[in-house]
Order: structure tokens, then sequence, then C-alpha cells
């Protein structure tokens, strides 16, 4: 009884969670007073054009930056440990040491994160056959970005924030990346992705949040937007962001 | 979760100094055996012009510019290890670990203590190996009875053996732990953040200097203190008191002392600032 007491709250508790969240880059504001709550077993599109905020937005729910004001908490609890044995990051960068090669980096994940599932990266490798003992440094550009979002996706997280994962692939890629996400997720985590890249994965967001300036100008279910506005997500977006 | 990290650290740092500490060895015993050829062949000065000469030269000076080389790569390996992992691109993988602040800070200090004690160690050892090719017995004989004249009864070799050990272990990791504050600080600089890097390193010893005169004016037993270098070379040229002996303990305590809290400064400034002012770009 008490278990399924525990399980319910961790099931109703917000995922993620902005309170007041602002950041000030000097005198550039980057988020402003920004409230926002998602709940686990969703996957939420985080929309917005270069410089709304959302990398920012990302980076504090990963204590890679200090919020001005306000707060950002993971499943509860602001970013440290505990946060981060709970979220599996994909930056919109390079991040692997170059000087590894794939076995290694499986080693790497192996050791510091408990829910990683070494048999689904190395499932996932062979089918995209990789060279065990090749070394990053010796990869392509596309190829990298490949083993980034495999290990990032063979975690058994409970919140995936994946940011610009289709952004700067050739189309192929692009659906590798989108078929390795909605393939992989565990169905209870949290899913938040952070594009401009609306048409390409429109279809498998569960909801919306369009990031304007540092501000949220929308935060609804995809269903809902579609039926409000009679047209897609991506036209609804062009019309939110026009220049 | 620490010994993985400190795992992962000597691991890339090696990758690095492992292959520089085995040519310094065979280097060592190559410019040891090549001054032997030459002394069996009774070319003492192995300056002159002769081949042998010549090529035991160029070894032992390839040795020396390897061992130097060898002593600045372990600076820029234990500091970019540091700098690389924390606030470059690497950054977004390790600081979402699931590891305190605290872990990788002292994974990091501790990683660039060990390599200087390694390369230390490696020097000493090719040294030895050189010396051992180059030496007889008699010579041996000779230079510990030289050994005996100079210290006689008035101190252990052991004792002063240990002395310099610490001294250096502590002096090693003051300025390893002095570099990673300069470069965190420095960090929190929106853009030219090696330049506040070097500012805050220089800033530092600046006031490392004036506080070590203070303390001197306080009391001549502080006037051997902070400064690894002097501390070696005052024990070992016999600049304590005008000739070679051990320091008092009085004098230890201040030098290493001194150091200790330098050192737990220093970490304590890092960790802060990584941990609340973290802004990696």
């Amino acid at each position: 009884m008490e278990e399924l007491k525990k399980e319910m709250d961790t099931i109703q508790q917000p995922a993620f969670e902005c309170r007041k969240l602002t950041m000030r880059y000097g005198k550039t504001l980057a988020l402003d007073a920004v409230d926002l709550t998602l709940m686990p077993g969703r996957i939420v599109g985080l929309l917005g054009p270069n410089g709304s905020g959302k990398t920012t937005m990302i980076k504090l729910a990963n204590g890679l930056l200090q919020p001005t004001s306000g707060e950002i908490l993971i499943a509860g609890s602001a970013p440290g440990p505990e946060s981060k044995s709970l979220v599996a990051y994909l930056p919109d960068r390079d991040f692997l040491p170059p000087y590894m090669n794939v076995t290694q980096l499986l080693e790497f994940y192996s050791d510091f994160f408990a829910d990683f599932d070494r048999e689904r990266a190395e499932k996932l490798l062979d089918s995209l056959g990789f060279e065990p003992k090749q070394k990053l440094k010796a990869m392509s550009k596309g190829t990298k970005e490949k083993i980034q979002l495999v290990l990032t996706m063979s975690r058994r997280a409970k919140i995936y924030l994946l940011d610009e994962p289709i952004a700067g692939v050739d189309p192929a890629a692009r659906d590798f990346i989108i078929r390795t996400i909605i393939g992989n997720y565990a169905e209870d985590a949290l899913v938040v992705i952070s594009t401009h890249l609306i048409a390409d994965i429109e279809t498998v967001l569960d909801e919306v949040v369009f990031l304007k300036k540092g501000h949220i100008v929308l935060h609804k279910q995809s269903d809902e937007v579609i039926a409000e506005n009679g047209k897609d997500i991506d036209h609804v977006f062009r019309e939110v962001f026009a220049c | 979760m620490f010994r993985k990290l400190l795992k992962y650290d000597m691991k890339e740092v090696g990758m690095v100094m492992l292959p520089l500490y085995a040519a310094m060895l065979v280097l060592a015993a190559a410019a040891g055996l090549s001054m032997r050829f030459s002394i069996m062949k009774g070319t003492r000065d192995f300056v002159a012009s002769t081949v042998p000469g010549v090529v035991t030269l160029i070894l032992m000076l390839v040795y020396g510019a390897l061992i130097l080389g060898m002593a600045v790569m372990t600076l820029v390996m234990t500091t970019r290890n540091f700098r690389d992992n924390l606030l470059g691109s690497r950054g977004y993988l390790m600081n979402t670990l699931p590891v305190t602040t605290q872990s990788q800070v002292l994974s990091k200090s501790l990683n660039g203590l060990i390599w200087i004690a390694l390369g230390g160690a490696a020097s000493a050892v090719s040294g030895t190996i050189a010396l051992l090719f180059i030496m007889r017995k008699q010579d041996w004989a000779e230079f510990f009875q030289t050994m005996n004249e100079m210290f006689g009864d008035r101190m252990s070799p052991w004792m002063m053996l240990l002395q310099l050990v610490i001294l250096f272990v502590l002096g090693a990791l003051q300025i390893v732990t002095k570099i990673f504050v300069s470069i965190s600080v420095g960090n929190l600089w929106r853009s030219k953040r090696g330049l506040g890097a070097v500012l805050m390193f220089v800033g530092l010893t600046v006031l490392q200097t004036l506080i070590g005169n203070r303390l001197t004016h306080l009391t001549p037993d502080a006037s051997i203190s902070y400064s690894l270098m002097g501390n070696g070379i005052s024990m070992v040229f016999g600049l304590n008191g005008g000739e070679a002996g051990l320091f008092t303990a009085r004098q230890m305590g201040f030098a290493a002392g001194q150091d200790i809290v330098y050192i737990v400064l220093f970490l304590i400034g890092t960790i802060w600032v990584l941990r609340n002012k973290m802004d990696l770009q």
C-alpha cells in the first residue's frame, strides 16, 4: 500500500518545473520569469527560433548555468547529482571525449549511469555497423552525432532533454534520429525535444511549448493547437514567429 | 564514483605522459651507455669532437630537453584535464554525471598531484639508470664518502628526503589548485576567459608573496616558506642557516602550514565557483 502511494505521488509529480525562472546574460534577458510544468509520460516540443531561450532553459535544467532568479526543479529537486541520475541529456554540440573509442564510451556510460542499458546500446551500434575500436576523433560529424544519440537514448531515464537533435543533419539521418528517439524512450518518461525544425517532428509530439524572446507564448496539447487553428503546428509556428 | 572519476582522469593524462616516461628511461639508458663507451675509449672529455663524444652530448641534450618537456607537459595536461572536462565542450558530459562538484574538483586535483609525483619519480629513476651505466664501483664509493663529509652526523639523508618530499607534495598541490581556481574565476568573464585566468593567477601569486613577506617580518621561521623550489634549493645547497641541515619543526610547520591553508582556500574557491557560478558556453 505504502509503495503504491509512493508510486502515485511520483506519477503525479511534475517531471520538469520552472517557477519564475529568469536568466540574464549581462544586459540580455534570455528567460523572463518563465513558469512551466511538464508531466511524465509526454513528448514535448520546446519550439522557438534561434535565441528564444530553448538551450538556456535546458542548460539550467542540467545545472550547466545558474538562474539569475526563480527556480527550476527536476522531479521535485534542484539540479544536482540526484536530478542528474534521472536526466539523459543530449547537448547541441560534440561533447564526448575524442580520445575514446566506442567500447570505452560504453564502459564510461555503464560506470556512471546506473540506468544505462548497454545491451540496447550495443544492438543499436551494431545495426549502424560501428567498429568497436574506432576512436571518436577519427569519425565524421554525422557519425559522432549518431553515437551521442544512441548513448543518450540507451539510458532508461525518467527525463530526456534533447537539444536540437535534428539540426544540421541530412534527411536520412533525421529519420534515424527520430526513429531512435521514438523507439527507445521509456513510456513513463518525459521527453523534451528542443528544435525550430517543426515539420519533421510534429507528428510525434504530445505537447508543444512556443518560446519567444524568453517568454512562453503558447503551451498546449498538439491536438488542441491543430484543432483550434485548423492547420498543422509548423504553420502555426510560422505565423507566431513571423518576422 | 570518485574512484571512477579519478580512473578516467588518470587514463586521459596517462595517454600522453606514459610514453614520455618510457622515452626518458630509454634515453637515459642510451646516454649512460654512450658515455660509458666514451669513457672506456679514454675520451673522458666527451665534448671533444670524437664521434662517441658528440653522440653522447646529443643524447644528453635530448634527455635534458625531455625532462624539461615532461615537466611542462605535466602542468599542461593536468590543466587541460581540468579545463576541458569541466569548462570546455566535454563539460556537457562531465557536469551532467551524477557526481558532486567536490568529487570532480578533488579528482582533478589528486590526478594532478599523482602525475607530478610520477614525473618526479620517473626523472629520479631515469637519472639513476644513467648513473648506473656511467659510474663504476669506486665512483659510487667516492660519491657516498663526499656525501658523508658534506652532511656528516648533522642530519640523516632519509630525514632530509622526507622533508623534501613533504614540501614537494604540498607545493605541487598548491600550484595545481591555484591554477584550477584561476581558471574557474577566469571562466566568469563573458569573453577573454584565458586572460582572466592568467590575471587571477598573477594576482594570487602577488598576494601570496605579500603575505609571505609579512610573515617573514613577524618571524624568521617563515622565511623558507611557500616556495617549493626555494625550499628544495635552500636545503640541498645548505642555505638554511649557512650550512646544509634539516629544517626545524617550526620552519616545516610554517612552510607546510601555509601550503595547506592555500590548498584548502583554493579548493573551496574552485568548488564554490563551479557550483554557484557555472556558465558553460
